[in-house]
């Protein structure tokens, strides 16, 4: 404490006091010595009085906080860890422990082969994959009972078991609806209970959401009817955006667009059995029969190129576009097999 | 070597009850800094949970350290950190850790004056700490209420000790902007005084 003799304490205000670390101490823990010093501190300068005594109010009022208390008693926590240590010995001595014990018997190579092929066997048997044919509405229930509609000719698969504190992951090809349940709690938001989707190289994140995914000819549009999205690529070109309800966003590969023309609830549609086809051209048609319904489409009839579409068409079947396609655009259609031509009468 | 030190070596050659000490001597301590950053009991409640978890099943790992209490407090900063950043990241808000709150609710100093000079005292006081950055109302807890030196604080909130001084710097820089003026006090003080 010799250096508080080289303090000039005759213009310190209550601030400096409040800093100062050995005021601090005093103010906490006061000793016989420490309480001597700042009596003499305090009669040489008799005008600090004031500033001292406000500084050790403050430091005293932060030290002196109501402690919070939970409501669960720290026994009852530490019944909850004592269990979970419980449960992770208890695995640990009858399997890991045996496992490890068990290597040192094998050779390297077969302890090599024996893992490989239980994680190969394990793979598989978590993959869980559902697909649906040209033409083919068919709908899933995830394991967090969200639920999926898929479109013609499209296909999602995921690992069957989700474990409560990963995020739930999903891939995609074709075209999807999902309504995705929210399982966050209420404040307590954490990255197991956010849903991921895999498409085209892109990351969708979600919270319960309700979206439409139509993942074709490597053009990927995404269409966010309510919640929130994030996409994001990952490695060489990344980028991340949040979506909005009524969003329909575009990445052809490369970039991201915004869709304007379309209307975010007319991309799901498709799974009422109709299709909303404001905006679309004779060649959207073609690309739907095509990559849905499963048709090789051909087109005699450049001059219908510009026409664009408004409404909607029955999509239950390709017979149902094709009548309208017929009466619409005043056209014929020949069907041989799976090819379709389009041709003026 | 204290108890707790002693508590922690035993812990780690894998003595149950050692870790259960350790856990009574912070639990509530943790609980009241955890509550400083969200009212969320059970996030809370989950941390420590998990926390004294992860550290028996990493106990072999774990090496011996002389601050059981900076340890606890870092690791444990860090997962409630991490757990209430995860909200605002998954949206891709530039939200971080500077955004996270922190509350502190001023105690009482009986000992002087007037009851009704320690009220307008605390009255500026709380005013003043509501002026600061939740990162600057947390280094002033961890000093006069946990009372760690520059070299802890700067251990749990992850910073550098220049850093930390900065910090607390700018902490008290903002107290001197926004605590009346004593002078001023006094001066009204004492006309109150005078009025009856």
């Amino acid at each position: 404490m010799n250096n508080l003799k080289a303090t000039d304490y005759s213009s310190y205000s209550a601030l400096d006091f409040f800093d100062d670390e050995n005021f601090i101490q005093y103010v906490l823990h006061p000793d016989q010595a420490s309480k001597m010093l700042w009596q003499k501190v305090l009669s040489a300068h008799p005008d600090r009085e004031k500033e001292m005594a406000e500084a050790e109010s403050w430091i005293l009022m932060l030290h002196r906080q109501q402690i919070y208390t939970a409501q669960n008693s720290a026994e009852s926590i530490w019944g909850q860890i004592s269990e979970r240590i419980a449960r992770h010995d208890h695995l640990e001595r009858s399997y890991v422990m045996p496992l490890k014990r068990a290597g040192k018997w094998m050779s390297a190579i077969a302890a090599g082969l024996a893992v490989y092929f239980t994680i190969a066997e394990l793979m598989q048997q978590g993959k869980q994959v559902v697909r649906s044919d040209y033409g083919e509405l068919r709908s899933a229930t995830l394991p967090d009972s969200s639920d999926v509609m898929l479109n013609g000719n499209s296909r999602i698969h995921y690992v069957r078991n989700w474990r409560s504190d990963k995020p739930r992951e999903i891939w995609l090809e074709g075209e999807a609806a999902f309504a995705v349940k929210h399982v966050a709690l209420k404040n307590r938001f954490q990255q197991a209970d956010s849903f991921k989707v895999h498409v085209n190289g892109l990351e969708l994140t979600v919270l319960g959401t309700k979206f439409n995914i139509k993942d074709r000819r490597g053009r990927t549009e995404i269409a966010l009817l309510t919640g929130g999205l994030r996409i994001e690529k990952k490695g060489p070109f990344a980028f991340s955006r949040i979506m909005k309800p009524g969003d329909v966003l575009v990445y052809d590969g490369k970039q991201i667009l915004k869709e304007t023309q379309k209307v975010a609830a007319a991309s799901e549609s498709w799974t009422k059995k109709e299709l909303n086809v404001e905006g679309y051209t004779i060649n959207d048609i073609a690309e739907i029969l095509e990559d849905t319904y499963g048709y090789e489409v051909t087109i005699h009839a450049d001059d219908l190129k510009g026409k664009r579409l408004s409404g909607a068409v029955p999509s239950g079947s390709a017979e149902d576009i094709l009548f309208v396609i017929k009466k619409v655009f005043d056209v014929k259609v020949i069907i041989n097999k799976n090819q379709l031509l389009i041709t003026h009468e | 070597m204290t108890s707790e030190q002693k508590a922690w070596d035993e812990f780690r050659y894998g003595d149950e009850r050692a870790l259960k000490f350790i856990f009574d001597a912070y639990y509530e301590l943790l609980f009241n800094y955890g509550h400083k950053f969200t009212p969320d009991d059970h996030l809370i409640e989950d941390i420590i949970q998990d926390l004294f978890v992860k550290l028996w099943i990493d106990r072999e790992k774990i090496n011996a350290t002389n601050s059981v209490k900076n340890y606890i407090y870092k690791a444990f900063r860090r997962r409630l950190i991490r757990k209430l950043d995860y909200l605002p990241k998954i949206m891709a808000f530039p939200a971080t850790e500077e955004k996270i709150a922190f509350n502190i609710e001023l105690g009482h100093d009986h000992r002087m004056i007037s009851a009704e000079r320690t009220r307008k005292i605390q009255e500026n006081l709380a005013i003043a700490l509501d002026k600061m950055t939740p990162r600057q109302r947390e280094v002033i807890h961890l000093r006069y209420f946990e009372e760690m030196d520059f070299n802890e604080i700067a251990d749990v909130m992850q910073l550098s000790t220049k850093a930390t001084y900065k910090l607390l710097y700018r902490a008290i820089d903002s107290l001197k902007q926004h605590l009346p003026r004593f002078d001023y006090l006094l001066i009204l003080y004492l006309l109150n005084l005078s009025r009856k």
